[in-house]
C-alpha cells in the first residue's frame, strides 16, 4: 500500500460523505402515519424473502427499500389504494436488481413468495417510470455497503469473511 | 416525436440514430435554448425498463463537468424515455470543414487539451465514451468551451464492456483492437479516437478516412505491417493481415511537422496512437505532456486559452 494510494482513498471517502449529505432524504420527522409504517414493514418482509429466494445481494434489498422510502416520502405515493405499497414494492425490487445483479428475472417471475397482489409486467414498468422520475434516476445513493467496502478495501481485509458478512447482512 | 410538444420543445432536425433509438436537435420554446433528445423505446419489455437505460441514466445524472454536456431533463411517455441534453451550436466536425488548417492551427492545443480533460473526467468514473468522433465534440464560441457528447447511439451509454466485433467497424475513429475478438474494450479505445481527432485538427483531413479502403489496411498502411512485438493481439487477426501486402510505415510524423505541429505535439500523437492499447498514453498523463507546458491546461488547473475564432 502506497502513500498515493492512501491519498486517493480519502479523497473517496470524503467524496462518499460529501455525496450522502447531499442526497440526504430522512424526514425531519420520523413516519407518524400507521399505515405508512404497517405498508413499509411488509414491503421489508416482502423484499428480503425474495432476496433470499433469488439469492440477491445485500445492496440489492438495501436500494429497494431505500427507493421505496424515498417514493413514499413523496407526494407520488397514494396510500388510498390497498396494492399500491405492493406495486411499488415489485417495481422498486425490479429496479434495484437491475441496479445490481447480473441476473435479472423478469418482472413476472420477480413476483414470488407470497405477494398480496400480481401485475402484469406492464403495470410495473409504468409504475417503475414513475419511481425513476420520482426518485430523479438518482439510483445509486451513498449506503452503508459503500463504507462498508471502502473501509475493507482500505484495511487490505478482502477475505471470505468479508463475502460471508455482506451475505449475511 | 411529436409528443416534445407537449413539453414545449419544437424539433428542429434528426441528428442521430442508431441500435438504442434516434437524436433530435429541438429548440427550448420556453429558454429559446437549443439541446438534443434522445428518444429510447421501451416498448414490450418484459424486464421492465432496460438495465441499461437506468444504469445510464444514474451514471449521467452524477456527472458534472464543463467539458461534457449536461444531462438537463428525463421524460417519459408509456413508450418512450427521452432524454434531453445540453447542445452547442457548432461541432469539431463542421468547424474543421469550415476552416483552413492555417486558421485552426492556434486553436488546436485548446480545444485537445478539454477534449482530454472531459475525458479524463469520464475516465476517472469508469466511464468510457465509446464514440468519440468530430462531430461529438461540440464546441461553443461565446464560452470558449469544449463539451463532449455522444448522440451517436453506437454504444448505449459508454458503459465499460466487453466488445466482439470481428466484422468491419463503421468509425473511423475507432482503435484498431476493436478488430480483435475478444480484446477488452476500455479506456485507451477513447484516447486512439483523440489521437484521430488531433491528426484531423492539424492535417484538416480525417486520419483514417472511411472509403475506398478498410479500416485495417489503412493502419496497415500507416503503421507497417503490425507484428506481435508492436501489436500484441495481432496474431489474433493474423488471417485478416495474412491477405494485407507488406509495406513500410508512412512517415507521418514528417507530413505532421511538415503541416506545422510541433515536435511535442508529434511525440505526444504518436503515444496516442500507439497501435499496443496498454501502452497507450492515458488522457490525465496526456495533460502532463509538454505539448501542454505553455498552455496552463491541467487537470489542476483548468484555465483555457480563450479562442479568437474568426
Amino acid at each position: 500500500l502506497q502513500e498515493h494510494d492512501l491519498f486517493w482513498d480519502d479523497n473517496e471517502l470524503l467524496s462518499l460523505i460529501c455525496k450522502e449529505k447531499k442526497e440526504n432524504f430522512v424526514p425531519s420527522d420520523p413516519i407518524s402515519d400507521e399505515i405508512l409504517i404497517l405498508a413499509r414493514k411488509e414491503v421489508v418482509e416482502w423484499v428480503l424473502r425474495v432476496k433470499a429466494h433469488f439469492g440477491f445481494t445485500a445492496l440489492t434489498a438495501i436500494l429497494a427499500v431505500n427507493y421505496f422510502d424515498r417514493f413514499i416520502l413523496s407526494h407520488s405515493f397514494q396510500k388510498d389504494k390497498p396494492w399500491m405499497g405492493q406495486l411499488v414494492a415489485v417495481a422498486c425490487l425490479s429496479l434495484a436488481a437491475k441496479v445490481d445483479e447480473t441476473q435479472v428475472p423478469l418482472l413476472l417471475d420477480l413476483q414470488v413468495k407470497d405477494p398480496k397482489y400480481v401485475f402484469e409486467a406492464k403495470t410495473i414498468q409504468r409504475m417503475e417510470l414513475l419511481v425513476l422520475s420520482t426518485l430523479q434516476w438518482r439510483m445509486n445513493p451513498v449506503t452503508p455497503i459503500s463504507f462498508f467496502d471502502h473501509i475493507v478495501r482500505r484495511l487490505g481485509l478482502k477475505t471470505h469473511l468479508h463475502w460471508e458478512f455482506l451475505y449475511r447482512c | 416525436m411529436e409528443k416534445v410538444k407537449d413539453w414545449n420543445y419544437k424539433v428542429v432536425e434528426k441528428i442521430g440514430q442508431g441500435v438504442f433509438g434516434e437524436v433530435y436537435k429541438c429548440l427550448n420554446l420556453e429558454t429559446g435554448k437549443k439541446v438534443a433528445i434522445k428518444m429510447i423505446n421501451i416498448q414490450n419489455e418484459p424486464e421492465g425498463v432496460p438495465s441499461y437505460l437506468i444504469a445510464g441514466v444514474s451514471l449521467l445524472k452524477e456527472l458534472e463537468h464543463d467539458n461534457i454536456v449536461r444531462l438537463l431533463d428525463v421524460l417519459t411517455t408509456g413508450r418512450y424515455v427521452y432524454l434531453v441534453f445540453e447542445y452547442l451550436d457548432l461541432d469539431l466536425g463542421s468547424f474543421i470543414r469550415k476552416h483552413t488548417i492555417t486558421s485552426i492551427r492556434p486553436h488546436i492545443k485548446t480545444i485537445l487539451s478539454q477534449i482530454l480533460v472531459g475525458l479524463a473526467y469520464y475516465h476517472s468514473h469508469n466511464i468510457l465514451h465509446g464514440d468519440l468522433q468530430p462531430s461529438n465534440v461540440l464546441i461553443d464560441l461565446k464560452s470558449k468551451k469544449v463539451k463532449l457528447a455522444d448522440f451517436g447511439l453506437t454504444t448505449s451509454f459508454g458503459v465499460p464492456h466487453i466488445e466482439y466485433s470481428y466484422k468491419e467497424v463503421g468509425s473511423p475513429y475507432k482503435a484498431p483492437e476493436s478488430r480483435i475478438r475478444s480484446s477488452v474494450y476500455s479506456t485507451p479505445h477513447d484516447v486512439w479516437a483523440v489521437g484521430c481527432i488531433f491528426a484531423e485538427m492539424v492535417s484538416g483531413k480525417p486520419l483514417f478516412p472511411c472509403g475506398k479502403k478498410d479500416h485495417l489496411s489503412l493502419i496497415v498502411s500507416l503503421f507497417g505491417k503490425p507484428t506481435k512485438e508492436t501489436w500484441p493481439g495481432a496474431n489474433y487477426i493474423s488471417d485478416l493481415l495474412h491477405s494485407h501486402p507488406q509495406c513500410e510505415p508512412a512517415d507521418l510524423a514528417e507530413q505532421l511537422l511538415g503541416l506545422g505541429l510541433e515536435p511535442p505535439g508529434v511525440e505526444l500523437l504518436s503515444r496516442m496512437i500507439s497501435l499496443n492499447p496498454t501502452t497507450r498514453i492515458t488522457a490525465r498523463n496526456a495533460l502532463n505532456h509538454p505539448y501542454f507546458k505553455d498552455s496552463h491546461s491541467s487537470l489542476s488547473s483548468p484555465h483555457y486559452e480563450a479562442f479568437g475564432f474568426p
